[in-house]
């Protein structure tokens, strides 16, 4: 909503704006675009590995910057700011893909006769790791001002500073990842099985149980947004 | 015609509508590649990769000795994951371009600096030992009904809430 | 006649989210009906701050300024009112 005072100072700058010329950056927008699809054409004719990666990580990184979409963001705001939107489109976003990727798993797997390793998805064991791991994320992606996705799309957009959060990372990984990975996958990781929830309770409770869960954090969050504090 | 389209490209799309449509990418990725959207490993495999040019290659007991997916001496592109990071960071080069929103940002202090980094060097710790990040475990882990995402979600937001403390008190 | 005062914040080249804290920490302290115009080269300093502007009931509107750069205004109104 805006006001009379607010409007009356965009018309003046927009006039002032008339007047210097801002440089049009779309053709080299278009010149990249036709760059992408030709490479994914090269790609498809190929039948190359990378086939459906490609065009599908441009379509994530564009939408992920056209909506400024950020998880750091979901969390963060309602801490700092109090708002929830994001955090609401988050879990909005987990319980779609919860559906399209409870549909798949269910015509994938033979039920009754699967193993852990045959479902479709991201199945990992839970240790130490996972809670240290996680706790870890966390702090860095709000003191890094992005997560992982977002650190790769501010570097898109020409943030010098995600680059630099981009060289951090990969050393944080190297650390974790080569030099000490012995330690925690020795300690918490070898031997373990992921914990596949259709396993504990049956398919349909087990996507009613999640559904549910997110749908009551959704709610949570909209209600905490009302609260007109911060 | 061209306002129109312009309209449709140059105001943010609205979140709901992202969620939708970061789901069906997600889905779209695990149903035509086998594995759902993931970014850590590619950070790693590139690490590796450097690393292995400055000629070091003790990567015995390393994530991908034990897992699987690098190789010495392959190009840059080898790795999936290496490729779908890339194409995640020309996605949105094409966003902004398309936009004439593209600008080199640059760096405006020390401060800044040093939090990037500790950042990034935390995000890129906690991510290799748990499997993943706010995508890999995350974003994909839930919706594959594995336990660990949840584990992993929750502890980001006890590490976000202490990581918001930090920010309020050092960084404004 | 009361005077409306006009606040300038420039928050070019801060890290995320630096620009929307600033902010609301700076219309804490204005008086109603005065006008906070702020800088930015964060995209999403706008969808953050049309969030929570609308939230705490403030009038805005912003305008491109360049390539990657935006100008909000943001004129405050008392919550009292």
């Amino acid at each position: 909503m805006t006001s009379e005072r607010i409007e009356a100072l965009k018309k003046r700058r927009q006039e002032e704006m008339k007047a210097i010329k801002t440089r049009d950056q779309s053709p080299y927008g278009w010149t990249l675009l036709i760059i992408v699809l030709g490479i994914v054409s090269v790609l498809f004719i190929n039948q190359s590995h990378y086939m459906w990666v490609f065009p599908l990580g441009i379509l994530l990184g564009f939408t992920l910057e056209r909506s400024r979409f950020c998880f750091t963001a979901s969390i963060r705001n309602p801490l700092t700011l109090g708002t929830t939107k994001l955090l609401q489109a988050v879990i909005l976003a987990l319980m779609v893909s919860t559906v399209f990727f409870f549909i798949l798993q269910v015509l994938t797997l033979d039920i009754g006769n699967f193993l852990i390793s045959e479902v479709p998805g991201t199945l990992r064991p839970i240790g130490w790791n996972t809670v240290i791991g996680g706790s870890l994320f966390g702090v860095g992606m709000v003191i890094a001002g992005g997560c992982a996705s977002g650190t790769l799309v501010r570097v898109g957009e020409g943030f010098t500073l995600q680059m630099v959060v981009l060289m951090a990372f990969i050393a944080g990984a190297l650390l974790a990842g080569v030099f000490h990975y012995s330690f925690w996958y020795d300690s918490f990781i070898e031997g373990r099985e992921a914990i596949y929830l259709p396993n504990i309770i049956g398919f349909i409770p087990a996507l009613l149980l999640q559904l549910t869960v997110l749908g009551l954090l959704y709610a949570g969050a909209r209600k905490f947004a009302k609260r007109k504090n911060i | 015609m061209n306002k129109i389209f312009n309209k449709v490209l140059k105001a943010p799309w609205p979140y709901w509508a992202a969620a939708i449509i970061l789901s069906l990418l997600n889905v779209f990725l695990l149903m035509f590649t086998g594995a759902p959207w993931r970014i850590t490993s590619g950070f790693l495999y590139w690490g590796m990769w450097v690393l292995e040019k400055f000629g070091y290659n003790d990567f015995a007991g390393s994530y991908f000795e034990i897992y699987g997916g690098f190789t010495a001496g392959e190009s840059f592109l080898v790795n999936t994951v290496s490729v779908l990071n890339l194409a995640v960071i020309l996605g949105a080069l094409l966003s902004v371009l398309i936009s004439s929103e593209f600008k080199w940002r640059r760096i405006k202090n020390f401060k800044q600096v040093a939090f990037a980094v500790f950042g990034g060097l935390l995000m890129g710790y906690g991510a290799n030992i748990a499997f993943g990040c706010n995508i890999g475990a995350f974003f994909s882990g839930i919706p594959s009904f594995s336990l660990h995402g949840w584990v992993f979600g929750v502890f980001m937001v006890f590490g976000g809430v202490i990581g918001s403390k930090i920010l309020m008190r050092y960084m404004v | 006649m009361k005077t409306m005062k006009e606040e300038f914040l420039d928050c070019m080249h801060e890290a995320c989210p630096i620009p929307l804290i600033k902010a609301s920490k700076k219309l804490q302290k204005m008086k109603a009906k005065d006008l906070l115009i702020m800088k930015t080269d964060h995209n999403c300093s706008i969808t953050n701050v049309i969030e929570w502007v609308d939230k705490q009931g403030h009038k805005m509107d912003y305008i491109e300024i360049g390539r990657g750069e935006w100008e909000i205004y943001i004129e405050k109104v008392d919550s009292h009112e």
